[in-house]
């Protein structure tokens, strides 16, 4: 049973998963070339002082890559299965509910952090061909947060697609729009460096959130 | 499970009712005062004051409340408006008998700004250490970067990312001579060509000592500065100015100031009261006379003036009217018992730190008072029993109006059926 669910999750967020890869390596491959282009045509020096000094991020354009995985993942996974209430079976099945949901909601956070941690370490790949540890480091450790930015996204769009309350779905997203904001705060290298453990302990606890929808969208009562 | 996902979802609405609630009520409830700055005059020997409003108006006054147009404030302050009473032809000759002369003003000149946000924060650990003595006007900036590793200085080379192993020797020696520790913990200098010359790097070795790394003609210059600095340092602030007065200031700490003297490195106290430089921000202006200090902070300005020896000439101390009336405190009583920070003013980095609210202790009682209350009648409202999900109580003493809201918006654990009520 747990194989068959998690072929079905499968099924339903593999071309989520491609799609997002080859957006994100895409964005990365830009990235390395526009970074490939820059050295050939002058002195490197102005570039690593904008790294350095002015704390210039040549890949910012992967900030919201989190929040985008965290938003389709859940919206391909559930949207699917909740208009014509298609969940409901599947809750009903002869297996535990809350395993099943289980299941389904580590599913989709393995999509997420799968193709979240490809692109961090195609990321460090490209950083570290250019650039010493140090910044390698730093880069690693500020992209880090925007990344994990996905799971509350996920989890919460996720509780949000779930419930039955329009109220309860609106704040669902506003908490977790609010949730990225503090993933997605600071402006220079590696603002989290010391708390990136609690934030990480937080996201992984908001994957908890859909469970309690789920069991409301079983009973189709508040 | 349901019980788990009930409070992760309060968890979660009470981080970020805490964080965002009380930041957009300060938004909101937050009033403005005008700007306001303090500046000795050592023409008439007292202070001036330069008011600014919301509107842009400036005002001019004495300390004794005196109103001054604009001409007669900059005629009073010659050395911060030289270039005016210049042109004007109205550069007084001498001040208290010394003789000033506008084209070397600008060697004996200086302002120096210092702000908590310095203190700490995310850095890359690379040093461009700039050639100090190249014999041109203009500086520029290397074609290396230097990190100090575990038991090395290594140069790298920025067109490459390649380690250069004999300058990275040089300049490991240069070190162990000085008994430099590896590897660093801090390094601060002014990374920037637009200064009249470099001072390098002031870098603090494993066993918290200071040293100074200059780059002349390619050889190292590595100076022992401190050692055995009982108060340990916390931030250098390198000033590179035309006047070498001072090589800039040292914060310890423990809260103390210091201008590190131009060259023997000896360390001067500024003679700063109740001066936090974790909240408070300090101004220091030199002149051909005088020095002040102006410390802004914690809804007070204070200025020190001290001659060049250091004696403290006057001083003054304005209250400023408060940005937070006592009405918005109660209420930010009454509705947050805490709040939760993201940022700290002494540090770029981020945290999450929660903040008790210890202002108005009736008045945080009665909110949490009133929240409980708010609670009860939604159960009898929603016919429930007091009884259900006890650990709510809990949430709500703790964390009254948030918890409350949280409590609403989560709802009940699903399958718990509402009291039956008795037929009136």
């Amino acid at each position: 049973m747990i194989r068959a669910f998690i072929f079905k999750e499968w099924l339903k967020l593999r071309w989520a998963f491609l799609g997002l890869s080859l957006l994100g390596f895409s964005f990365l491959l830009f990235t390395g070339h526009g970074l490939y282009r820059e050295f050939a045509a002058g002195p490197a020096v102005p570039i690593w002082q904008n790294l350095v000094e002015r704390q210039v991020m040549f890949f910012s354009g992967l900030k919201y890559f989190g929040v985008l995985a965290g938003l389709v993942t859940a919206l391909v996974q559930w949207l699917p299965d909740t208009p014509n209430r298609g969940l409901r079976l599947q809750l009903h099945l002869p297996f535990p509910q809350m395993q099943g949901v289980g299941i389904l909601v580590l599913c989709g956070a393995l999509t997420v952090i799968v193709v979240c941690g490809l692109m961090i370490a195609a990321l460090l790949l490209i950083t570290q061909y250019f650039f010493p540890w140090p910044v390698v480091r730093s880069v690693g450790l500020t992209v880090f947060p925007w990344m994990l930015a996905g799971l509350p996204v996920y989890a919460m769009a996720g509780a949000a697609l779930l419930d039955i309350s329009l109220l309860r779905r609106v704040i669902y997203g506003i908490i977790g729009w609010q949730m990225a904001s503090l993933y997605l705060a600071g402006c220079g290298y590696a603002g989290f460096e010391g708390v990136l453990g609690l934030y990480g302990l937080m996201a992984l606890l908001m994957l908890f959130a859909p469970f309690i929808s789920a069991e409301r969208f079983k009973r189709g009562t508040l | 499970m349901t019980f788990f996902s009930r409070y992760a979802a309060v968890f979660f609405a009470l981080v970020v009712l805490a964080t965002f609630l009380p930041r957009f009520f300060w938004q909101a409830a937050e009033g403005q005062r005008n700007r306001l700055a303090i500046f000795y005059s050592s023409v008439s020997e007292g202070f001036l004051i330069h008011e600014l409003d919301a509107y842009g108006q400036n005002f001019y006054r004495t300390e004794e409340g005196r109103e001054l147009d604009q001409k007669d404030f900059v005629s009073l302050l010659p050395f911060r408006y030289a270039r005016d009473l210049v042109r004007w032809g109205e550069m007084p000759e001498t001040i208290q008998g010394v003789a000033v002369e506008p084209e070397k003003l600008p060697l004996s000149v200086q302002n120096v700004f210092f702000r908590p946000r310095s203190l700490d924060g995310p850095e890359i650990p690379l040093c461009f250490v700039m050639e100090a003595a190249s014999g041109f006007v203009d500086l520029e900036m290397p074609g290396e970067v230097m990190r100090i590793s575990g038991r090395q200085a290594e140069f790298i080379r920025t067109s490459d990312n390649r380690v250069l192993k004999e300058k990275s020797l040089l300049f490991t020696a240069a070190f162990e001579r000085a008994g430099f520790h590896f590897p660093a913990q801090k390094a601060w200098a002014r990374t920037s060509t637009r200064k009249p010359f470099d001072w390098g790097w002031f870098i603090l070795d494993a066993e918290g000592s200071l040293f100074h790394l200059i780059q002349a003609k390619g050889q190292p210059q590595v100076r022992p500065v401190l050692k055995d600095f009982a108060p340990g340092i916390r931030y250098v602030q390198v000033e590179e100015h035309p006047g070498r007065h001072a090589y800039g200031l040292l914060v310890d700490w423990k809260g103390g100031v210091h201008r590190m003297n131009y060259p023997d490195y000896s360390l001067t106290p500024l003679p700063l009261k109740e001066f936090n430089p974790s909240e408070m921000r300090l101004t220091w202006r030199r002149d051909p006379l005088v020095h002040h200090y102006t410390v802004e902070g914690g809804d007070a300005l204070s200025v020190t003036v001290t001659d060049h020896r250091d004696a403290v000439i006057r001083e003054i101390r304005m209250d400023l009217p408060p940005l937070r009336s006592e009405s918005a405190r109660k209420a930010e009583a009454f509705f947050f018992p805490f709040r939760i920070m993201q940022g700290v003013p002494d540090s770029g980095y981020l945290t999450l730190r929660l903040s008790w609210n210890h202002d108005f202790l009736l008045a945080r009682a009665l909110g949490i008072l009133a929240a409980l209350g708010s609670f009860v009648l939604w159960r009898h409202w929603q016919g429930r029993s007091l009884k259900e999900s006890p650990a709510d109580w809990l949430v709500l003493g703790v964390c009254g109006f948030f918890g409350l809201f949280a409590l609403l918006w989560a709802g009940h654990v699903p399958g718990q059926k509402p009291v039956e009520r008795r037929a009136v």
